[in-house]
């Protein structure tokens, strides 16, 4: 129907609206399409007075170590603030100094998430914040145990007593330190006021490094505010990543956990980019210490590419461009 | 007016509870709001799974440069069927239809399924993108620097490739196969074969990328999502339009029910218009009224929380008053104002909140509350017609007050016992209290409304009452003894007082009579005065009533000449029967005696008790002596008779004297002690007899008035002097004791015995000066001793009638430390008779007469009626055994046992024993044997002078006496 000799790139772009539907869609598609960036910036939140105590709240029951079973791990433990919201471990020690399987994802910007875990398992926050204090081999509590704690705190119970009609219970506890995390954003990031119009807020070399970054395609998994965290991906789209690694566990399953479909095995929530100069090591296994490995892996196994050093640099100094500073929650 | 628009408000509030019911009823069963809500989540979850097809449109579209925004749809979604499906906000089990939790469940499913699906594609969606924008530019690596042909080819492929895409058909699938089976590298350009594979591979990652989403959207498509929302939906609606209808059935019919009751109601709605009228302004002008209402109001919606309130409610609680808001619970406002301090300073503050709490659920009963400031208020509760509270604060404090003062009026009223009536200004009585009957006998109900007539005795006749009534009306106040008739007939007296009430105009509204019935008083009066005049046990005159009988007697014998006699009767005996009888006996005795000597006399006779056991019997025209005899000799012989006691028969007998008028004296007392000393002498004769007063023993008193005179005198001229008689101890033979005597040196009677003037002492009462001078002499004396060295004691007697007479212990301290004399000098010898008196009065006398350290000693022991018991219980230290027992030692073998006797007594009790009278060496020598070493008599000295006395002692006290010279030598 269309001439050979149609230039590609005038086809493509012909194309595009009507690739793969009719043109009833076309004029949706072409109105939807405001953003000129995949990467949007992170403004900062707004709370309500109300949510202002639950997450002073949750800020000190995210530090209180009596949440795990012999009061020495907390929240905090393994998604330190000071280091990107996560260890900087490959994976992380639980109580009585037990090895996890996982590499602690940060904390930070986590809301802007599609679901939590590396897997996804949890839809929400909340079900997360659940989650470390029952396993054996991270917090090893139970809310019982918890609740028994905390009720001798009067502080405690007098503030949630402030905040809930029910006062303290297990869904209040884990909705504060959802709440308090809902604050942990990354915000005044030089590239985010590069994306609004501040031209001289990230070097040639970060802006070389952002159009690679597109044009080699990692803007189409690693996009929107997050630049990252609301899709799922293979570990290894084209090349076998797994195929090198000695012994495969639970964890390298993936999705798969969740759904038991053969196809989700392997895949992971894609991860943020956002504090990704501070949370090494890298992936679900924290099996690589370096950004620019991680880059190269990456190039490599997801996208069939071979990056120069100069353009993992480049990449590097972008990604650089993305680190903010936590969001300070007004007093 | 007012009671008819009240019953039409009650009316209607009946009615719109009715209808409330029923509407709330109804609406509990099909839950408006919780069905709107649902469905809202219902109408949100179609337009988000509708939104997610677009998204995935979208996302097909390849031209979405992010997926925040699919991001956003994908969680509401997921949110939004969590909640569906969940039991409380959601529709799990929210109606009763067979399948409709499967059917949610089928739902969930779907929608998860789709997001899965949704996520995968868009996985290799940016996958697709990323090989459809690589090739191009991989291609013009490939052919960069190539010949048009190989141009060409590459058009070709991509023509191809883009055929495919949009038109995915085996043709077009092949034309692309054969497309890229072309594409093969020249040989001089194999260096580019990395290209090549490159290219293979973007573009068979695409095609396979591009049958994989194909097969997914199809999947996708599958979701039967929509079609299990629309199920549901209809489920759930044709669920609730079914209850809808029901309810609207049951309204209709509730609503047929109520036109029905409103068309009955017309009639009463006509005739109660205008009070309607009236009420809806009242309605209308609620809140200015509430203000208005001058009364602190406030009332609490059916939920216990505040709904109107007007200032004055405001202002009753000032320390929460800016805490009222609409909508504050009851219970919240309580106890902010317990806690505010609106109520008086409690202790219990938890407790004042139950109380409050529980008063205010208990909206039928009108509680006081008391409030910081002291007030009272009076809370009347009324439910109001939405089920709430009303409630009216009414400033009670002053009602209270007057209440309590009212109270205080109708407790008086109600227990005084003096009776009180109210009558109206028509006399008709209209209260009486319970004195009233108490004291009439009628009952309220028999009186009331009756006149008091009805109690009228009939003694008073009518001018007294018209008299009465005049004064009341005149003084607005009548007081006065009056006499009534009881119920049963009987007369009383009262004392009645008669006051008026009047209204402001000064018109008489009430008559209050107050009285008290004072028969009982008058009988009192005439119980004391028999008291006064008549003798308890025997019920005769007692003396007051017979010196006026005796003086009466007089008068009217001195008139009609007559001869009238005077019996003075003593009974024999009669302390005796009292001593060992007991007083029981004694006073039946004394009846008895009474019974006798009345029988004795003529009716005009008075036979008279003067105490104890005297009596006088008065014969009043007796003629002569003879007569008189005759009486007593009657009575002599009666009182002779036996007295037929229980417990044994009693034998006394009655020594009377007899004087008569006018031949023995003409003066009552002259003619009572005439009559006294007459009974002596037939006393003395050998009693169970009678004397006539004679010449003779009235010389006898002339001589003993001489003596009275004669002492009073010696008192002043000093005639009285002492003797000391020495009592020695028969061991040593030293001098251990003195007993003063006192004697008398008159200058023309000489020597007076003793005998003689102290029974005239006694009589006269001289015996107190007399005694007091003994005392003061004796003490000097032996002071005077003490202070040579002569450590001797002194004794005095007392006489029991000096102590009657007021002899003071304190006075006989005081002079013992005027003179110097320690008090264990001093000895007291008091008589047998003082102890028997035994007397409260006499015993604490001689006890603090030991306390004060003077010693005690019984004179004259076993003369008397001594008894152990009196040992026992006076403070005695030293017995002094009778010179008559000492005489006859010797010779009467029962007066040397008696002697015995005392003294075995005596060291029983730890007493010192004293012989009196002691004169001969045998005497001395049973006393020696016996124990008795105190020895008083001539047997040692005679009674001696003092200068004689000192001789004595320091005769017989050689010992002492060198000591002491040896002392004043050294």
């Amino acid at each position: 129907m269309i001439g050979n000799r149609l230039n590609y790139k005038l086809l493509l772009h012909l194309a595009r609206p009507a690739l793969l539907i009719g043109g009833a869609l076309l004029a949706y598609a072409a109105s939807a399409q405001p953003m000129k960036e995949p990467i949007l910036p992170i403004s900062p939140p707004v709370f309500s007075s109300d949510e202002l105590r639950e997450i002073e709240l949750g800020r000190q029951l995210f530090n209180d170590k009596r949440l795990s079973h012999d009061n020495t791990i907390s929240c905090a433990s393994c998604h330190s603030l000071d280091k990107g919201g996560t260890d900087q471990r490959p994976t992380s020690i639980g109580i009585n100094g037990v090895m996890g399987t996982v590499n602690a994802p940060t904390v930070i910007n986590s809301s802007l998430n599609i679901a939590q875990f590396w897997d996804g398992r949890a839809d929400t926050l909340e079900q997360q914040a659940a989650g470390p204090v029952h396993n054996p081999i991270e917090m090893g509590s139970d809310w019982d145990e918890v609740l028994g704690k905390l009720q001798g705190d009067k502080e405690y119970v007098a503030r949630f007593r402030r905040l809930y009609a029910d006062g303290m219970t297990a869904d209040n506890i884990v909705r504060v330190i959802a709440q308090f995390e809902r604050s942990l954003l990354s915000v005044g990031a030089p590239f985010d006021r590069y994306l609004r119009g501040d031209e001289m807020a990230i070097s040639d070399q970060a802006k070389h490094g952002y159009r690679l970054f597109k044009s080699y395609g990692c803007v189409a998994c690693h996009q929107g505010r997050n630049v990252g965290g609301n899709m799922f991906a293979r570990m290894g789209t084209i090349g076998n990543y797994f195929i090198h690694k000695p012994e495969l566990n639970e964890a390298d399953m993936g999705r798969y956990n969740v759904t038991r479909a053969e196809e989700d095995r392997h895949v992971f929530k894609v991860p943020s980019l956002r504090m990704v100069t501070h949370t090494a090591p890298y992936f679900h296994d924290g099996s690589v210490e370096k950004l620019e490995e991680a880059i190269s892996i990456m190039a490599r196994y997801q996208l069939a590419r071979r990056m120069s050093d100069k353009e993992i640099a480049a990449i590097r100094a972008f990604l650089e461009s993305l680190d903010g500073t936590l969001y300070q929650v007004p007093k | 007016m007012s009671s008819e628009r009240r019953l039409v408000i009650i009316f209607m509030g009946a009615l719109l509870a009715l209808v409330m019911v029923a509407v709330y009823l109804l609406q509990r069963n099909v839950e408006v709001d919780a069905y709107s809500d649902r469905m809202v989540l219902l109408q949100e979850a179609g337009r988000l799974d509708a939104r997610l097809d677009e998204d995935l449109q979208r996302v097909l579209s390849l031209q979405l440069l992010h997926y925040d925004t699919l991001m956003e749809t994908t969680i509401a979604l997921r949110e939004n069927a969590e909640r569906i499906a969940g039991p409380e906000q959601g529709l799990r089990g929210s109606i009763d239809a067979p399948g409709f939790d499967a059917l949610l469940d089928d739902y969930q499913q779907a929608v998860g399924q789709k997001i899965q699906m949704l996520e995968r594609i868009k996985s290799r969606v940016a996958l697709l993108r990323n090989s459809l924008h690589y090739l191009p530019a991989l291609l013009e690596q490939l052919t960069g620097e190539s010949s048009h042909e190989q141009l060409g080819v590459e058009q070709g492929l991509l023509s191809a490739l883009l055929e495919y895409h949009l038109f995915p058909g085996d043709e077009n699938y092949r034309n692309l196969l054969d497309e890229i089976a072309e594409l093969t590298l020249p040989v001089w350009e194999q260096e580019k074969a990395e290209f090549l594979d490159q290219v293979l591979l973007h573009l068979t990652l695409s095609v396979s990328l591009r049958t994989e989403i194909d097969e997914m959207v199809r999947e996708y498509r599958t979701q039967q999502s929509p079609q299990l929302l629309q199920q549901l939906r209809e489920v759930f609606s044709g669920n609730y339009q079914r209850q809808t209808a029901r309810f609207y059935n049951t309204s209709r019919l509730l609503f047929v029910l109520l036109f029905v009751l409103f068309l009955g109601m017309g009639y009463l709605m006509l005739s109660l218009h205008r009070a309607r009228r009236s009420s809806e302004q009242t309605l209308q002008q609620l809140h200015d009224a509430v203000e208005s209402i001058s009364e602190p109001f406030v009332s609490f919606d059916a939920g216990d929380r505040l709904l109107l309130w007007n200032r004055k409610y405001a202002e009753l609680y000032p320390a929460s008053a800016a805490l009222l808001e609409v909508g504050t619970p009851f219970a919240e406002l309580a106890r902010l104002r317990v806690e505010n301090g609106d109520y008086p300073e409690d202790e219990l503050e938890e407790l004042q909140l139950t109380k409050l709490l529980e008063h205010h659920s208990n909206t039928e009963k009108a509680e006081v509350e008391t409030l910081a400031d002291g007030r009272h208020y009076l809370v009347s509760n009324s439910r109001t017609s939405e089920g709430g509270i009303a409630s009216v604060f009414v400033d009670i404090t002053e009602r209270l007050e007057t209440e309590e003062q009212l109270g205080i009026a109708a407790a008086v009223f109600d227990t005084s016992s003096e009776g009180i009536v109210v009558t109206d200004h028509n006399n008709c009585i209209l209260a009486v209290n319970p004195g009233f009957t108490q004291i009439t006998g009628y009952r309220a109900d028999e009186v009331v409304g009756k006149s008091p007539n009805l109690l009228s005795s009939g003694r008073h006749d009518a001018e007294f009452y018209s008299e009465m009534w005049r004064s009341l009306y005149d003084n607005d106040i009548w007081e006065g003894e009056i006499w009534n008739r009881n119920k049963f007939g009987e007369v009383y007296a009262e004392w009645l007082s008669l006051t008026l009430v009047r209204d402001e105009r000064g018109d008489v509204v009430q008559h209050i009579a107050v009285f008290s019935d004072i028969t009982k008083r008058k009988q009192d009066e005439e119980k004391i005065r028999w008291q006064a005049n008549y003798d308890a046990v025997t019920s005769l005159p007692n003396r007051t009533l017979f010196t006026e009988r005796l003086k009466a007697s007089i008068s009217s014998s001195h008139r009609e000449e007559w001869v009238t006699a005077l019996l003075f009767i003593d009974l024999d005996h009669f302390k005796m029967v009292n001593d060992t009888r007991g007083h029981a006996v004694g006073d039946w005795l004394l009846q008895e005696v009474a019974g006798r000597l009345a029988a004795c006399v003529r009716e005009a006779d008075t036979v008279a008790r003067l105490g104890g056991d005297e009596f006088t019997v008065i014969l009043q025209d007796v003629g002569d002596a003879d007569s008189a005899a005759r009486v007593a000799q009657k009575i002599v012989e009666t009182l002779a008779e036996p007295f037929f006691a229980e417990g044994g028969d009693i034998y006394i007998g009655g020594s009377i004297g007899i004087t008569l008028y006018p031949n023995d004296a003409w003066e009552d007392e002259e003619l009572v002690r005439n009559a006294d000393l007459a009974m002596y002498r037939a006393k003395e004769a050998g009693r169970g007899r009678y004397r006539f007063f004679t010449q003779s023993m009235n010389d006898q008193i002339q001589a003993r008035s001489r003596m009275e005179d004669d002492m009073r005198l010696a008192l002043q001229q000093d005639e009285f002097f002492l003797e000391y008689q020495p009592i020695v101890d028969a061991r040593s033979g030293e001098v251990a004791h003195a007993e003063a005597l006192v004697r008398w040196q008159h200058p023309m009677r000489g020597r007076v015995s003793p005998f003689d003037f102290i029974s005239v002492a006694e009589d006269s009462g001289l015996i107190a000066p007399l005694g007091w001078w003994v005392l003061e002499e004796a003490c000097s004396q032996a002071a005077i001793w003490h202070k040579r060295g002569y450590h001797i004691g002194v004794s005095v007697n007392i006489s029991a009638k000096q102590i009657r007479l007021g002899l003071n212990v304190e006075d006989i301290v005081s002079l013992l430390e005027e003179v110097g004399l320690p008090p264990q000098y001093l000895t007291l010898e008091i008589t047998e008779g003082l102890l028997l008196e035994k007397t409260e009065k006499t015993l604490r006398w001689l006890n603090h007469v030991r306390e004060m350290g003077i010693k005690l000693s019984v004179d004259d022991f076993g003369t008397g009626f001594s008894s152990l018991s009196y040992l026992k219980r006076f403070p005695v230290n030293t017995l002094k055994i009778d010179q008559s027992f000492v005489r006859n030692l010797t010779t009467d073998k029962e007066d040397a046992e008696l002697t015995r006797a005392i003294i075995g007594l005596a060291q029983t009790f730890n007493l010192e024993v004293i012989a009196e009278g002691v004169e001969e060496v045998d005497q001395l020598t049973f006393l020696k044997q016996n124990g008795c070493h105190f020895i008083q008599g001539y047997h040692y000295s005679r009674p001696l002078g003092a200068a004689a006395f000192s001789d004595y002692f320091q005769q017989s006290n050689q010992s002492v006496i060198v000591k002491l010279d040896e002392e004043r030598g050294a």
